[in-house]
């Protein structure tokens, strides 16, 4: 369908901005097979005999507090599984979705404080997330974490908590302009009464603390309950653009046609708001050019270095925690319930200097894996490819290895700037 | 707009800035814009701030974002208003849980905030309650657009403190305004380009074992020219410099903040005042300082999370005011609260909702522009706005005052002029 050089830069990109990166040689396997393989691979692991993936917590232990410095450091081996994970699975893709609504519908550990309610909450990202979008909708709002993140479990009959049902139609489903303060308002006593059973940890309905009083919501008469409600927001007009315009953007970055997100939309909406439908729709637009540039975000970015420099990340997310934290994107700790902003918000002082340290501290782990050699053999070509970018290095980062003269650790400061060159940060 | 006067809560409210802050609101903004634009000449240099304006030299503004919505009522305390007591059985704050505030009798500190209470007597610490916008939003994204922008009905294009880069300062020192703890949108220019810190303590280069920092350094910089023609990869391409200078001139004021606070000083916003404090003792050109303090949105278990907020604000602001009097800048710096919103009047059991006006607390040399040891605007609690306390004093007045602190122009940043507190 096109020469080999452009698939490489295709799947290269595919990996780039929907999965965590590519290992040493995968680039080249997956370009012997062709994009439209790569793709549906990625699309359909079960179609071609992809090993299930494991769930990223398996036999650890979640229960115990997060207090003191025993606590931090259970929960740091908590996110850090999760790390690690996405730099292993067999199925990138399916994590890369997961991430995504782990950003979208954001509870974060330091609020809810139980791992093995964040743990769950993350395996239904994980189930229902390529599914439609109702009943991941319906799952999220009683998840137990949520409950404690936005308050549910304190909304009750007679005391109402605005908080989950102001958050689910502004940036869950519909987004401002799209509701009433009425609707906030009828949403979240609709919505009260779920709480969690302490013996279970499950999401419990306590029909004596529901406010049962039938509301108008959304222009939707009678609706009383958690099914009303979810059937309203996922009925609503606003919800597939919303949603569908979300997804857009994180794959096909900001500056993404808004021709092409409508029609995008009103083919999400055409198919139930089935969310591996446009998933496929909107990579296959992305390879065909509909990308535009985008700042990759830290972490994915520290992901694929990882794997780029063919490292065990059990080995390297201990020591890259702090920086991850200066660089401002910790998995379970969004900055808020609007998650992480993203774009030119990466391109701070802060994010900057952490992750041009935490190129280094890659670098420094690699030994002589790819990303090193070629640096160090100062085959630039090679080097572009080994750290995700086939077409090669623009001109100003080309300069600076130039620039940089041989010598013990010229290596490893060249494999640095590579990864953390401007052209690899934004493509 | 008048009548309301006489319903605001307080002996020494300044009524009249609330009362011509919404004037504002309804029709003198067009004009007075309108004004500014016409009184500036193109090309016009306003570096040192129109003419006639008295701001002492190299003045220092240091904002406190209350991330969340700080609960109005729960900080400065209506202490004496029954419908306050009616609203919130539980949350509510009796007599013992308030610090008295001489000259307002009306009002209570809360508690927490008693290290505040010297500033106050000092006529160093103003309130201004029920601040807000007109048509204030309970949603935070929404209201921080507004309050960041100060541009109420507009996509967000620029920060109001942004824009104040763009038009005075030095455009080649990005540390002239840093933001410590968060990013901070209302330092956002068209141009300038601002420092943040999430993290006081890792804000320097490390390079891998055995390489060369310099040498690492000198190579990411080359990085930067010839810029891209994409503009997202030329951002990308400035910031590798602009982050190592900024690096360079900081190390020595965070080292001193590690050594104090015993390396954690990336903790809350008491450990991030610290930083501000000695960023400005460098002296480095610094001009705002945006310290980021998290956690105020308490739908739940408010009585025990704010109280714990408020504890760290305290002593936070406190000690930082005694840092910059130690420095002997204490006449050249102010520092004041923003939040997005106050939260409901009306607890809905254990917490509080999103709400509309709020409160802002400025600390500051008493005389001069700062109405120290005074209420500003009011808790108008017989009239709610759908269960909100009303926004009585458009939160552009205290910008207005903090602007002309800076030096201006303030009337061409804020796009209008907006009456200044405590005239």
């Amino acid at each position: 369908m096109s020469s080999p050089a452009t698939d490489r830069s295709r799947i290269a990109w595919l990996y780039r901005r929907a999965a965590f990166g590519l290992a040493p040689g995968q680039l080249d396997e997956l370009a012997a097979k062709g994009v439209d393989r790569a793709l549906d691979e990625l699309l359909d692991p079960d179609g071609h005999g992809v090993p299930a993936a494991p769930d990223p917590w398996a036999g650890m232990d979640l229960a115990g507090d997060l207090d003191g410095q025993a606590g931090r450091q259970r929960a740091r081996a908590f996110v850090g599984a999760w790390i690690v994970h996405m730099a292993t699975t067999p199925r990138p893709l399916d994590e890369w979705v997961r991430w995504f609504w782990h950003g979208h519908f954001v509870s974060t550990l330091r609020v809810v404080k139980v791992p093995a309610l964040m743990a769950e909450q993350l395996r239904l990202l994980g189930r229902l997330g390529q599914g439609q979008l109702a009943p991941l909708v319906k799952a999220v709002t009683i998840d137990p974490a949520m409950l404690i993140y936005l308050d549910g479990r304190t909304n009750r009959k007679g005391r109402i908590n605005e908080n989950y049902g102001r958050e689910l139609l502004e940036l869950f489903t519909l987004g401002i302009g799209h509701y009433t303060e009425a609707d906030v308002r009828a949403g979240a006593e609709a919505l009260s009464g779920w709480r969690i059973d302490r013996e279970t940890g499950t999401a419990r309905f306590v029909a004596r603390e529901h406010d049962d009083t039938p509301h108008q919501y959304l222009g939707v008469d009678g609706v009383h309950d958690l099914d009303g409600v979810v059937r309203a927001v996922t009925a609503h007009e606003a919800c597939a653009p919303f949603i569908a315009g979300k997804l857009c953007r994180a794959i096909l970055g900001p500056d993404v046609d808004a021709g092409l997100v409508a029609r995008l939309a009103g083919q999400f909406r055409d198919d139930g708001l089935a969310v591996a439908p446009l998933l496929r729709r909107i990579l296959e637009a992305g390879l065909d050019g509909a990308s535009t540039p985008m700042v990759w975000a830290p972490l994915p970015w520290f992901v694929a270095m990882v794997r780029a420099n063919g490292l065990d990340m059990a080995r390297v997310v201990g020591p890259a925690a702090d920086q991850l934290i200066a660089a401002g994107q910790v998995p379970m700790d969004a900055p808020n319930v609007a998650g992480w902003p993203g774009g030119t918000a990466w391109l701070t002082s802060a994010t900057t200097l952490a992750r041009a340290t935490l190129a280094g501290g890659v670098a420094g782990f690699a030994g002589d894996g790819p990303v090193v050699a070629a640096a160090a053999r100062r085959d630039w070509a090679a080097l572009a490819s080994a750290v995700g970018r086939p077409e090669g290095f623009a001109p100003g980062t080309v300069a600076a290895l130039e620039g940089i003269a041989a010598g013990r650790s010229s290596a490893r400061v060249a494999a640095t700037v590579a990864m953390a060159a401007p052209d690899v940060v934004v493509a | 707009m008048v009548t309301r006067r006489g319903f605001l809560i307080g002996g020494t409210v300044a009524a009249g800035a609330a009362v011509t802050g919404l004037a504002a609101w309804q029709g003198r903004v067009a004009e007075h814009l309108d004004d500014a634009l016409a009184s500036r000449a193109p090309g016009t240099d306003t570096a040192g701030g129109p003419a006639g304006t008295t701001a002492p030299s190299r003045t220092i503004l240091v904002v406190l974002a209350l991330n969340g919505g700080n609960d109005a009522l729960d900080t400065l305390v209506p202490v004496t208003a029954g419908r306050y007591h009616d609203a919130r059985p539980e949350l509510g704050r009796k007599d013992d849980r308030v610090v008295p505030l001489p000259g307002a009798d009306a009002f209570g500190l809360a508690a927490e905030l008693a290290p505040l209470a010297p500033l106050w007597a000092a006529r160093r610490l103003a309130a201004v309650a029920g601040v807000g916008f007109e048509g204030q939003s309970r949603s935070h994204f929404a209201a921080l657009d507004t309050w960041w922008s100060a541009q109420p009905g507009r996509t967000r294009t620029t920060g109001w403190l942004g824009r104040w880069l763009d038009e005075a300062a030095d455009p080649g020192n990005p540390l002239t305004a840093v933001a410590l703890g968060a990013n901070a949108p209302m330092l956002a220019g068209a141009r300038a380009q601002s420092t943040v810190i999430l993290d006081p303590a890792s804000f320097s280069l490390r390079a891998p074992r055995g390489a060369d920092a310099a040498q690492l350094a000198a190579a990411f910089r080359a990085t930067a020219v010839p810029a891209s023609g994409v503009d997202l990869v030329a951002a990308a391409q400035s910031a590798l410099p602009r982050t190592l200078d900024a690096v360079d001139t900081l190390a020595p004021a965070l080292a001193a903040a590690r050594d104090k606070d015993g390396g954690d000083a990336g903790g809350g916003a008491a450990a991030l005042l610290g930083v501000a404090a000695r960023l400005i003792d460098l002296d480095v050109g610094t001009r705002v300082v945006v310290v980021a303090a998290d956690g105020f949105d308490t739908h739940s278990d408010q009585e025990r999370r704010h109280a714990a907020l408020l504890t760290d604000i305290g002593k936070g602001v406190a000690d930082f005011v005694a840092e910059i009097d130690r420095q002997g800048r204490g006449d050249r710096v102010l520092l004041m609260t923003t939040s997005e919103f106050g939260r409901r009047v009306a607890e809905n059991g254990g917490g509080t909702d999103h709400g509309k006006g709020g409160v802002e607390l400025l600390v500051g040399p008493a005389g001069g522009a700062l109405p120290g040891g005074a209420v500003t605007g009011g808790y108008d609690l017989d009239h709610l706005d759908d269960g909100d306390l009303p926004v009585v004093l458009d939160t552009r007045s205290v910008y207005a005052t903090a602007l002309d602190w800076l030096g201006g122009p303030t009337d061409e940043i804020l796009g209008g002029r907006f009456e200044r507190l405590g005239r």
